[in-house]
């Protein structure tokens, strides 16, 4: 595996190499100044690349990206109509028993070497999640017991017990199926660095921090993509990939946060497509300790926000000010009503707590790892202060943020969470399994425990609905999670070009879901 | 010979201590303040897996055993691979080396020459417009940070003018804008050091002497001014050098240029443990070199050393 990994790297220099002694950058940018309509390849610039591109082992943003144009998962979320499971490599599914699951595989689909896929790759993909690999993001998800190939076009996942949550796991991150012949040939490390898969575009070059390019797979089964060529290119500063984009290096720019917006938009050549992530930010309560062992105090900083007045103003309207925990894309979606916002509430319910100004520290990300945090944060303390909170911002690095426990002296801290019920729900709770669960009080949450249990192993879809809604009224009654709001992701690009970033983060290139007219 | 090894040996001797600290401030540095585990596994992830990514990464083990266990590797040239890339660290950083080598040379080429021709003449024309104008303009140069500076000229040559490309690593014209904005400051440095020391040297008595015996000012200049002006001045551009080698994170951020310092700050962000020591390991052995070859060139220069 070594001197793949090295014949890689070698092959990285040489092509650098060779870009140094020709004019290659100078061309590309006289060529883009003339505006020329047709594209060969899509230049994409993002805040950073991918160190690795193997789905199961990471799900980071840069890399979902890549993943959505390489690979394909069995079963897939129809964004455009409320997010429904549509299918994918499998074409349709059947719960043959509480515990089996059977997909019938789309025919004729070929992966980017040509080879083709069956059922022994979905196999492959979903027995690596259970050989205990910790390296694995997609370790030990499914629930499930075992993967049976029926025929090439026949698999059965037999799960541990009931598993209602199968069905949207595998439309989620970590199902995208990887090719087994393949894998085995190039060794784990190799396919790191140059994978293949069943999706529209093909990795043939990687050179880490600088670039990759992707080639278009004609033999892709939703259709022949419509560019030929994928170049994507970090540029991790906001500044320089806007001025990339207006001197025409690049055609696209992702990234975008709402103040950079109308530089873009001045320019009249370029179009902002904007979509709402499947992601929440929520600031949680750490442990139980005075004051915020208090249910009032805790109801008090829930509707002393001004979610409206941040959404519209710090974000210009590219945020949505939610209901609670779930994203309207989710297809247990229940209907609920905003999260007031309530001053005068908030200080009667401080003094019915006997609340007297006591500290509570809130740790927030330095450096920011959303746009605007330190600002939303600032507007936030402002706005508590207003009704008598006394909130400390205290700043935290990721790495140190992910191990806060109940025993710290924490009040509050900013983090995010997924908004799919099925799917992120049980990451809340303090239960004994997660490590890394938003709440950090064990024992507290027995009652949601038992309800987000229980839905993960209820099949029938009402009955799933039900347990869901339970949940989140506990979690609301509760208010030990505070949801902030969801912050639009923003693409600038030619005015040629009509593409969304999937609100799971992809870049879908699929026919049909993106075209560029000449 | 005699002497060059006298100089050699006991420097080589605290080269390897000032490296051996080096590493183990960061080895514990790093260790007491963050968690890899927590990054690299999603929320999901049960306590069993943490637990079984620990004991493979080593780090369920005391943070003596793991520095012993790191040393010992070390010696034996192994720096680990780094928990992100799944890549031995060492080629991570030596792939990086290139791009950081090329920017720093070409941006210390530019920052030498502008800066000495400056600094000399300068110290020349004391006093008058031009030496106040050029200490103005060193002065912005010294104090404007790298980002306002690097985006002031994509504005100007990118933007506006279209001459150079805004970022990227591959083409001789993408190396222009980064290669300029990191030499400002050690430009302003070297014209301000070559200044002062001309000036020093110039008030000195051995100067007095010469132009009391009538050698022409030409003489003076080439054969006593500027090679005792050239001591301090070796010192300096030697720092200068090796910090730009060290790789320069705001420079390389602001044009997407694929160095060693934004490797680093990526990999400080995430506990890359083995990339982080493998990086810091490769700028320290840069400095060690470079200050013993700067110790080295005061033999040619400075024969007062030759006998010590």
């Amino acid at each position: 595996m070594l001197t793949n990994r090295r014949q890689v790297i070698q092959s990285a220099t040489v092509a650098t190499g060779l870009a140094m002694t020709g004019n290659v950058a100078d061309s590309a940018r006289a060529d883009a100044r003339q505006a020329t309509p047709s594209i060969d390849t899509l230049r994409i610039a993002m805040s950073g690349l991918p160190t690795q591109l193997d789905p199961q082992t990471d799900t980071f943003i840069v890399m979902i990206r890549i993943y959505n144009m390489v690979y394909d998962t069995l079963i897939q979320r129809d964004w455009a109509n409320g997010g429904g499971l549509i299918p994918g490599l499998a074409t349709s599914w059947t719960q043959v028993d509480e515990t089996t699951l059977e997909l019938t595989l789309r025919e004729g689909v070929v992966f980017q070497d040509g080879s083709p896929f069956t059922a022994n790759d979905v196999k492959f993909t979903f027995d690596r999640t259970l050989e205990g690999n910790a390296r694995l993001a997609a370790t030990g998800r499914y629930g499930l017991a075992e993967v049976q190939v029926v025929d090439d076009l026949t698999v059965r996942m037999i799960t541990d017990g009931p598993r209602g949550t199968l069905l949207s796991l595998i439309a989620d991150l970590g199902s995208e199926i990887v090719p087994a012949t393949y894998f085995q040939q190039v060794g784990y490390e190799a396919f790191q660095r140059m994978p293949i898969g069943t999706g529209p575009y093909r990795v043939t070059e990687f050179i880490p921090d600088t670039r990759i390019t992707l080639t278009a797979h004609t033999d892709y089964w939703g259709g022949a993509p419509a560019v030929s060529n994928v170049e994507i290119r970090p540029i991790p500063e906001v500044s320089t990939r806007v001025a990339a984009l207006i001197n025409g290096e690049i055609d696209m720019a992702m990234d975008l946060p709402p103040d950079q917006i109308p530089t873009v938009e001045e320019d009249g050549r370029f179009a902002v497509s904007t979509v709402s992530p499947l992601n929440i930010n929520i600031l949680a309560i750490v442990g139980t300790k005075p004051p915020v062992d208090r249910r009032e105090v805790r109801q008090a900083l829930n509707i002393s926000i001004d979610r409206q007045s941040i959404v519209e103003q710090l974000f210009g309207g590219l945020a949505v000010w939610p209901t609670g925990l779930q994203s309207t894309l989710d297809p247990l979606y229940i209907e609920r009503p905003q999260i007031p916002y309530d001053p005068d509430g908030a200080r009667r319910l401080l003094e019915t707590a006997g609340y007297a100004g006591e500290e509570i520290r809130l740790a927030y990300d330095s450096p920011n790892y959303y746009p605007l945090e330190q600002e939303w944060t600032e507007v936030i303390v402002a706005g508590w202060a207003d009704v008598g909170l006394n909130v400390t911002m205290s700043p935290l690095e990721l790495s140190q943020r992910e191990a806060i426990t109940a025993e710290d002296d924490w009040g509050l801290y900013t983090t995010s969470m997924g908004n799919i019920a099925d799917v992120d729900l049980p990451l809340v709770v303090a239960s004994a399994t997660a490590e890394y669960q938003i709440l950090h009080t064990p024992g507290q949450f027995d009652e949601l425990n038992a309800i987000v249990a229980q839905a993960q192993q209820t099949v029938d879809e009402a009955q799933r609905r039900d347990l869901t809604r339970q949940a989140l009224e506990f979690l609301e009654d509760f208010t030990m999670v505070l949801p902030l709001f969801t912050i639009n992701r923003n693409t600038a690009s030619l005015a040629t070009i009509s593409f969304q970033e999937t609100p799971l983060f992809g870049i879908d290139l699929r026919p049909g879901r993106f075209t560029v007219t000449n | 010979m005699g002497s060059i090894g006298k100089i050699v040996i006991p420097r080589l001797g605290r080269a390897i201590v000032t490296l051996w600290l080096v590493v183990t401030v960061v080895f514990v540095v790093l260790r007491f303040s963050g968690d890899p585990v927590s990054l690299l596994l999603p929320s999901d992830a049960s306590q069993q897996q943490v637990q079984a990514l620990r004991v493979e990464l080593g780090l369920d083990e005391s943070i003596p055993v793991q520095y012993g266990r790191f040393i010992l590797e070390v010696v034996k040239g192994d720096l680990g691979e780094s928990l992100r890339f799944n890549q031995p660290a060492l080629d991570l950083v030596l792939d990086r080396f290139p791009a950081t080598a090329l920017l720093a040379l070409v941006a210390f080429t530019v920052a030498a020459v502008v800066g000495l021709g400056v600094g000399s003449l300068t110290a020349f024309a004391r006093g008058s417009v031009l030496d106040r104008a050029a200490i103005a303009l060193m002065g912005i140069l010294q104090s404007a940070p790298s980002f306002f500076l690097g985006i002031m000229l994509i504005l100007l040559f990118s933007v506006e003018l279209g001459w150079f490309p805004t970022s990227g690593y591959g083409s001789p014209s993408q190396l222009v804008l980064p290669a300029l904005t990191l030499s400002a400051l050690t430009l302003a440095s070297i014209a301000r050091i070559t200044r002062t020391s001309l000036l020093d040297v110039l008030r000195a008595d051995y100067i007095r002497t010469a132009r009391s015996k009538g050698l022409p000012e030409r003489l003076i200049w080439s054969r006593h001014a500027l090679r005792n002006a050239a001591l301090p001045l070796t010192t300096t551009l030697g720092l200068e050098l090796a910090e730009l080698l060290a790789g320069a994170v705001i420079v390389e951020t602001v044009f997407a240029w694929p160095g060693i310092g934004r490797l680093a700050i990526d990999s400080v962000a995430a506990r890359d443990y083995p990339v982080v020591q493998a990086a810091v390991l490769l700028i320290a052995t840069i400095f060690v070199i470079i200050n013993l070859l700067v110790d080295l060139s005061y033999l040619a220069l400075d024969p007062r050393t030759r006998n010590g």
